[in-house]
C-alpha cells in the first residue's frame, strides 16, 4: 500500500456514504411527517431513489442535506395528494378517544399531527431541521411571506392543542 | 423557544420505538439502477421509433417527389415497358389483388364445380391466351405491366414483366390439366433459378391446374408468395373463360409475340 493513492469515489460510492449517513434521519422525519414507521420507511426510501437518480444535480446543491429534506418533502406531499381523500376519513374514524380526553396530554407529535399536512411539515423543517425560512419556502415552492405566516398560525394551533404546561415553550 | 420545541420533540421521538431501518440505502440504489435501465431502454427505443419514422418519411418524400409523366398505355406488340410510362410507386404488399369475379355482371349464373368451389359466373368461351393476358395484368393492377408472351405451341401460358415500384421482375402463368379432387396450393421455392424464384401452383377439383412462376430477377420480383397465392387462386383461371375477359383480351392484344422461353 505505501504510495498507493487513494482511488477517488465513484459517485454510487459518494451516494451510498451520503445516505448511509443520512438516512436514518431523514425517516425520523419522514416519521413526524406522516406518523406511521412504515410510510415513513418507504417515503425514504423512495426520496433516497430520487435522490440517486438526480445525485449530478444534488451534489451542486448549497446544502445536501437541505436538498434531501427537500426531496423527502414532495414525496410526502406527493403521497398525501394521491392518497388524501382516504387518508383524511381513515384519521378521523381512528382517532383514539383519549385524545379527546381533556384530562390526557396531547404529545407534540399528536398536535403536530392535527395540523395540515403542508403547515406541519413548515413546522418540522424549521423547529427540527432548523432551515430557514427561505430554505423551507424553496422546498416547499412557496413565498417566503407565506411560510411566515402559516409557521404563527401553526404555533397559534399548537398552543391550544397542547397541554398549559408546555405553553411555556410558546413564550415568545 | 426553537431550542424548547426541539428538545420536546426529540424527547416524544426517543420514546418511539422504531423498527430496524435495513438496508434502505441498498434498496433504493438498487431501485435508482432500476430505473436508470428502464430510462435508456425507453430512449433506445424512442430514437429507434424515430429512426423508423424518419426512414418512413424519406421514403414517402422520395416517392412523391419522383416526377409525374403522362400515362401512355402500353400497347400490345410485345415490345417491352416503355420506360416513359409512370405508373403508381406500389410496394408488391399493396398491389390489390382481386381474389373473385367482379361483381354486378349483367349476365350472371351460378357454375357449381365438384366440391362446391365456385367458379366465375358468366358466359364462358374457349380460354385464350389474350384473355390469360387481360386476366393477369387486372389482377396485378394497378402495377406496370409490359414484356407480353405466350407460348410458342397450344399450351395456355402466357408470361408479361410487372413493376411494382418496389419490385419487378416475370410472371408467367400457364394453365393445364392437373389433380382432381380436392383444391390444393402449394408454394414451392428455387433460390438458384432467379427465373422462377417462387412457383405457386393451384389444383382445382375440376381437374384444372394453374401455375404462377414468380421471376426475383432483375429487381427481386414484384409479387410475393402470398399475392401469387391470391393469383392463382382466382377462378377465373380455366380452359374457358370469362366471355368479356375472351373479348376483352382480343381487343387488347390482337398480337402477342412468342416467348423465347
Amino acid at each position: 500500500m505505501t504510495g498507493d493513492v487513494l482511488a477517488p469515489m465513484t459517485e454510487d460510492e459518494e451516494f451510498a456514504e451520503f445516505a448511509n449517513a443520512h438516512a436514518e434521519r431523514l425517516r425520523t422525519t419522514a416519521f413526524m411527517l406522516c406518523r406511521d414507521w412504515h410510510l415513513a420507511q418507504d417515503l425514504t426510501q423512495t426520496a433516497l431513489t430520487k435522490l440517486f437518480l438526480s445525485w449530478r444535480r444534488a451534489v451542486l446543491a448549497d446544502n445536501l442535506t437541505a436538498y434531501a429534506q427537500k426531496i423527502l418533502l414532495r414525496t410526502f406531499l406527493d403521497h398525501r395528494r394521491r392518497r388524501s381523500s382516504s387518508e383524511t376519513v381513515h384519521a378521523v374514524l381512528h382517532e383514539p378517544a383519549y385524545r379527546e380526553s381533556p384530562e390526557l396530554r396531547l404529545t407534540m407529535l399528536d398536535a403536530l399531527g392535527r395540523l395540515p399536512a403542508r403547515d406541519r411539515a413548515i413546522i418540522i423543517l424549521r423547529y427540527f431541521e432548523d432551515l430557514s425560512v427561505e430554505q423551507v419556502a424553496d422546498a416547499l415552492e412557496v413565498p417566503a411571506g407565506v411560510v411566515k405566516s402559516q409557521t404563527r398560525r401553526s404555533l397559534v394551533k399548537l398552543r391550544e392543542l397542547l397541554a398549559a404546561d408546555q405553553l411555556t415553550l410558546f413564550a415568545v | 423557544m426553537t431550542e424548547e420545541l426541539r428538545a420536546l420533540l426529540r424527547s416524544e421521538l426517543d420514546a418511539e420505538r422504531p423498527p430496524p431501518i435495513g438496508d434502505i440505502v441498498g434498496a433504493a440504489m438498487a431501485a435508482g439502477r432500476r430505473a436508470r435501465r428502464v430510462r435508456r431502454q425507453r430512449r433506445v427505443a424512442l430514437g429507434a421509433g424515430l429512426v423508423a419514422v424518419l426512414v418512413l418519411a424519406g421514403l414517402l418524400l422520395r416517392d412523391e417527389a419522383t416526377p409525374s409523366r403522362a400515362h401512355v398505355p402500353v400497347v400490345a406488340d410485345g415490345t417491352g415497358i416503355d420506360p416513359h410510362v409512370s405508373m403508381p410507386s406500389l410496394s408488391p404488399e399493396t398491389v390489390p389483388m382481386m381474389t373473385s369475379a367482379p361483381t354486378g355482371s349483367p349476365r350472371e349464373r351460378t357454375v357449381t364445380s365438384h366440391d362446391g368451389t365456385a367458379r366465375a359466373g358468366g358466359e364462358q368461351k374457349k380460354a385464350t391466351s389474350a384473355a390469360m393476358l387481360q386476366l393477369l395484368t387486372e389482377l396485378v393492377r394497378p402495377a406496370k405491366t409490359g414484356e407480353y408472351g405466350v407460348s410458342a405451341g397450344d399450351d395456355l401460358s402466357v408470361r408479361l414483366f410487372v413493376d411494382s415500384g418496389a419490385g419487378a421482375g416475370m410472371l408467367a402463368v400457364t394453365v393445364g390439366r392437373g389433380g382432381a379432387g380436392t383444391l390444393t396450393v402449394d408454394v414451392a421455392h428455387t433460390p438458384g433459378d432467379c427465373s422462377r424464384t417462387t412457383t405457386v401452383t393451384a389444383d382445382r377439383p375440376d381437374g384444372v391446374r394453374v401455375r404462377l412462376d414468380i421471376a426475383s430477377c432483375p429487381a427481386g420480383g414484384a409479387l410475393t408468395a402470398g399475392q401469387g397465392v391470391a393469383v392463382v387462386s382466382d377462378p377465373r383461371w380455366g380452359f374457358t373463360m370469362d366471355a368479356g375477359l375472351v373479348d376483352a383480351g382480343a381487343r387488347r392484344f390482337p398480337v402477342v409475340p412468342v416467348a423465347g422461353r
